[in-house]
This record gives C-alpha cells, sequence and structure tokens, in this order.
C-alpha cells in the first residue's frame, strides 16, 4: 500500500490561489453541470469570462442548464488545462440582471476569442438576444489538482 | 454531429468531464482520463473518491467531452463498475498509451496507477448531445442567422 499512498492523497497536489484563478482564466471554457428534475446530473462545455474577479457564463431561458438553475442554483463548474491544472469549484448560480454588468460580460467574451471590428459586432447581436441570460457563479468550495506535478509524480 | 465525427471527438479528446450527485443532491463533477476499447468508454478512480461512493449509490452520470473548434460531446448514461482483472489490465495499458510513456516510465506510471483500491467503470451511453464547435463559431461570426 506504501506506493499507492502519494498518488492518493491528491490534497499533495493542490494548486495555490493564483495558480487556480490562472487554470480558470486560460480555460476559457469549462463545464457546468446541472441536476435534471429527475435528478440526473447533467453537464455541457460553455465559454466561461472573469470579469472583476468574478467568474461569469451565458445561455438562452429556454435551455435545460438554465430551467434547472432558476429550480435548484447548486452547481459545479470544472475547468482544465491540460498539463497544468484542474480546478472544479463548488457553488451556486446567480442569475444577472443588470443590463450594464451582461453587455461586459458579452465583450469579455468577445475579447477571449479576439474579436473585432464587423465580425465582433456580429458576435454581440447573436449572444445579445431575447431570452439571454447572464450567470454568475458563487463559490462555496474549489476542489484543485496540479495535473502538472501529477504527471510527474506518475512516471517517478 | 454524425456518428463517426461524434465517435471521433470522444477518442480524440482523451478525458472528459464527469458528474454525480453528491448525497444532499447537489451536483458535482470532475475531469478524468478516459479511453476507447472495443467501442466502449472506460474510466478509472479509486474505491474511497466520491464519485465512486456516489456512483454505487446512483450510477447515473454525464460525461462531457469536448475538442476545441471541433466538436463537444455530451453523453448521458450510467456507470457500470467492472471488476474483471483482464479488462482492468486492457484499460490501464491503454491509458499509458494514452500519455505515451514507454520503458521504465511506463512501468512506473502503471505501478501507481494499479494499486488495490483502482476500479474501472463503464459508461453505458443512453443519450448523446453533440454540437459542432467549429460551424458554431463560424456562424456566431458570420450573417447567417440576419
Amino acid at each position: 500500500m506504501a506506493a499507492e499512498e502519494p498518488m492518493e492523497n491528491l490534497k499533495l497536489f493542490a494548486l495555490t490561489e493564483a495558480e487556480t484563478a490562472q487554470v480558470i482564466k486560460e480555460a476559457g471554457g469549462g463545464t457546468v453541470i446541472w441536476a435534471r428534475r429527475d435528478g440526473h446530473p447533467t453537464g455541457a462545455y460553455v465559454q466561461t469570462v472573469v470579469v472583476d474577479d468574478q467568474l461569469y457564463t451565458t445561455s438562452t431561458d429556454d435551455r435545460g442548464k438554465n430551467k434547472a438553475w432558476r429550480r435548484d442554483p447548486r452547481t459545479a463548474w470544472v475547468f482544465d488545462v491540460p498539463g497544468k491544472g484542474g480546478v472544479t469549484v463548488i457553488g451556486k448560480v446567480q442569475f444577472i440582471e443588470e443590463p450594464d454588468l451582461k453587455m461586459r460580460v458579452f465583450n469579455a467574451m468577445a475579447d477571449a476569442v479576439n474579436l473585432k471590428g464587423d465580425t465582433r459586432k456580429r458576435f454581440i447581436d447573436h449572444i445579445n438576444t431575447r431570452g439571454r441570460e447572464v450567470m454568475k457563479m458563487i463559490p462555496d468550495k474549489y476542489v484543485t489538482l496540479h495535473t502538472g506535478k501529477v504527471g510527474v509524480a506518475m512516471v517517478s | 454531429m454524425t456518428a463517426e465525427e461524434t465517435a471521433e471527438v470522444i477518442k480524440e479528446a482523451a478525458g472528459c468531464m464527469v458528474t454525480w450527485l453528491r448525497r444532499d443532491g447537489h451536483p458535482a463533477g470532475a475531469y478524468v482520463q478516459s479511453v476507447v476499447l472495443d467501442g466502449r468508454i472506460y474510466i478509472t478512480s479509486t474505491a474511497g473518491r466520491g464519485k465512486n461512493v456516489a456512483w454505487r449509490r446512483d450510477p447515473r452520470t454525464t460525461a462531457v467531452f469536448e475538442v476545441p473548434l471541433k466538436g463537444g460531446v455530451t453523453v448521458l448514461g450510467r456507470v457500470e463498475f467492472d471488476p474483471d482483472p483482464a479488462l482492468r489490465r486492457r484499460v490501464l495499458d491503454a491509458m499509458a498509451d494514452g500519455i505515451g510513456v514507454q520503458g521504465e516510465l511506463r512501468a512506473r506510471y502503471l505501478s501507481h496507477l494499479d494499486t488495490p483500491s483502482r476500479e474501472v467503470m463503464r459508461i453505458v451511453p443512453e443519450k448523446y448531445v453533440t454540437v459542432h464547435t467549429g460551424r458554431t463559431f463560424a456562424a456566431m461570426t458570420s450573417g447567417f442567422a440576419r
């Protein structure tokens, strides 16, 4: 059992706070999770952005995840940057109503994919539609793994 | 996406985010390495982990695969634990192949992976939700909807 101990105590491979923030920012997207009405835990990959150190995503009000989060805001968002780190943020979703903040989130999303000029305008036009909602993650807990260090440890 | 494109994304991703339901009903998830053997998706983890404990209680899961600008695949289904030693060996070998380790590095990698509490799980799909993200992005920056 001695050989397995280090690899099975993942606390040894946690990310620092700064590394965690870097992985979330660098990932630029992650899988968001919700529970369906029947309890099935479901997820989808979405674009995410960090604005004023807060984590946001967007979707439309007819989507399963939006309906599910209105019913039960509990969620987990999972980020992975290969060879660097994995972050699971456990928390709850808050729907954002302020138009200014929503527009800042849309602009941050356009920035993240380096859109400028007409292409940027079209991208934001497609996002900024009736029914579009912006959701903020309110974190309760972070679970992190320094996958770079794990990779090294796994072959040492 | 076509069935072929879907299989390609799952294989190329080489990892996925899997979900489970905590006892208190909170949905949770983690990123794991995955391999495809004989057309089936396998993952591995150790018996004491939250996800293994949760799946023994309720095997429902979702596995989300993403290959940037190619495709996203969400597999809704359930987890089956498979204790077959021969399958376990094939899954662990495929994982070593997946990260391209050979010789002594491979032996070390496998010794870390092949521990007594290691469990192999198969994801049994019930439904696929797919999106061709390359095409979606192209559409988002074009005037197609106008």
